[in-house]
């Protein structure tokens, strides 16, 4: 242990603590580095969509496509595809989770923020949430209460013997299951994707203050490593944020059909 | 449905199978001491159940 902190004692802040997240100051405990963040994804979600549909054009401006480009896939790529001509009205919703979700996680490649908050289980938590109370609303508005719990729970056609097996399986995998791994999902990705890029950054500094004259260039190699990982974290962040977006889709589209 | 999350759909009736059922063992092992045998049937159970599930939405 004392021969590992004795390498790393480049002048690197080491081991990181929970501390780290904290604001200086007397906004200690309250406010943390990803609240501001997340009120920062909030304000260019807001300020962006607001300043473009300001003055629509017919002919629209750069910024004026960009949104229209954004909404429409969002409302006719993921709510009119996948839940059908009954999901245009949840289009908003929809379009606000995926560049939400998309602002937050690109905070995990931008220097000197390079944390995204949906690596923090508590911002995906709330919105899975958020999605668990809207897709069990909306299927209860539509079938009624007690309807909608036999559409989700009894399987149609099975026999009824089965019944007692498999009700609870469906309840647990509807209920209980798909915000679990909702949230899990955009967590742990976010998470894994920050831990990585650690990993290399670090892992070049290990490699420089090493006592062997020979490893030191490859410390080269791993902060390489580090800028084609910030690209394909891009990737994850785009994507997680669309994937996010689909299975809100998907699920309040479970809430909406007849049987399944 | 999209793929992605048909293969999401298989995999929490397959965890919820087995989990739940193989709650239930466990609690029915505790009452009847049967040394882990309820556990058992009761995670098989599960698995059976949730590969039930997963063919009928999935299977054509």
């Amino acid at each position: 242990m004392s021969g590992q902190s004795s390498v790393l004692a480049g002048g690197i802040p080491w081991p990181p603590s929970v501390n780290d997240f904290y604001l200086p100051g007397y906004f200690y405990p309250w406010i943390t580095k990803f609240t501001v963040m997340v009120w920062i994804a909030v304000a260019l979600v807001l300020i962006f969509f607001l300043v473009s549909y300001r003055k629509p054009k017919l002919v629209p401006s750069k910024a004026q496509w960009m949104a229209e480009s954004v909404y429409g896939f969002g409302r006719n790529g993921i709510a009119g595809d996948v839940i059908g001509p009954e999901g245009i009205r949840f289009a908003p919703y929809i379009v606000t989770l995926l560049s939400f979700v998309g602002v937050m996680n690109l905070f995990a490649i931008i220097p000197f923020f390079q944390i995204s908050p949906s690596a923090h289980i508590g911002f995906p938590a709330a919105l899975a949430l958020i999605s668990w109370v809207l897709y069990i609303y909306v299927g209860m508005r539509k079938h009624g209460p007690l309807r909608y719990l036999r559409l989700m729970t009894m399987p149609s056609g099975a026999p009824l013997w089965l019944m007692p097996i498999l009700i609870p399986l469906e309840f647990l995998s509807n209920f209980i299951v798909r915000p679990f791994t909702l949230a899990v999902r955009l967590f742990a990705n976010l998470f894994a994707g920050h831990f990585i890029l650690l990993v290399f950054t670090l892992g070049g500094f290990v490699l420089l203050n090493s006592s062997t004259l020979a490893i030191k260039p490859i410390s080269v190699v791993s902060w390489a490593m580090d800028i084609v990982l910030t690209f394909l974290e891009l990737l994850v962040a785009l994507l997680q944020a669309y994937v996010f977006a689909i299975l809100n889709a998907v699920y309040l589209q479970t809430s909406l059909t007849e049987e399944h | 449905m999209s793929d992605a999350s048909l293969g999401w759909t298989a995999l929490s009736y397959l965890i919820a199978g087995i989990g739940f059922w193989g709650f239930i063992g466990w609690l029915a092992d505790h009452w009847l001491r049967t040394g882990g045998i309820a556990i058992g049937i009761g995670c098989i159970l599960g698995a059976a159940a949730g590969i039930y599930l997963t063919m009928r939405r999935l299977g054509a």
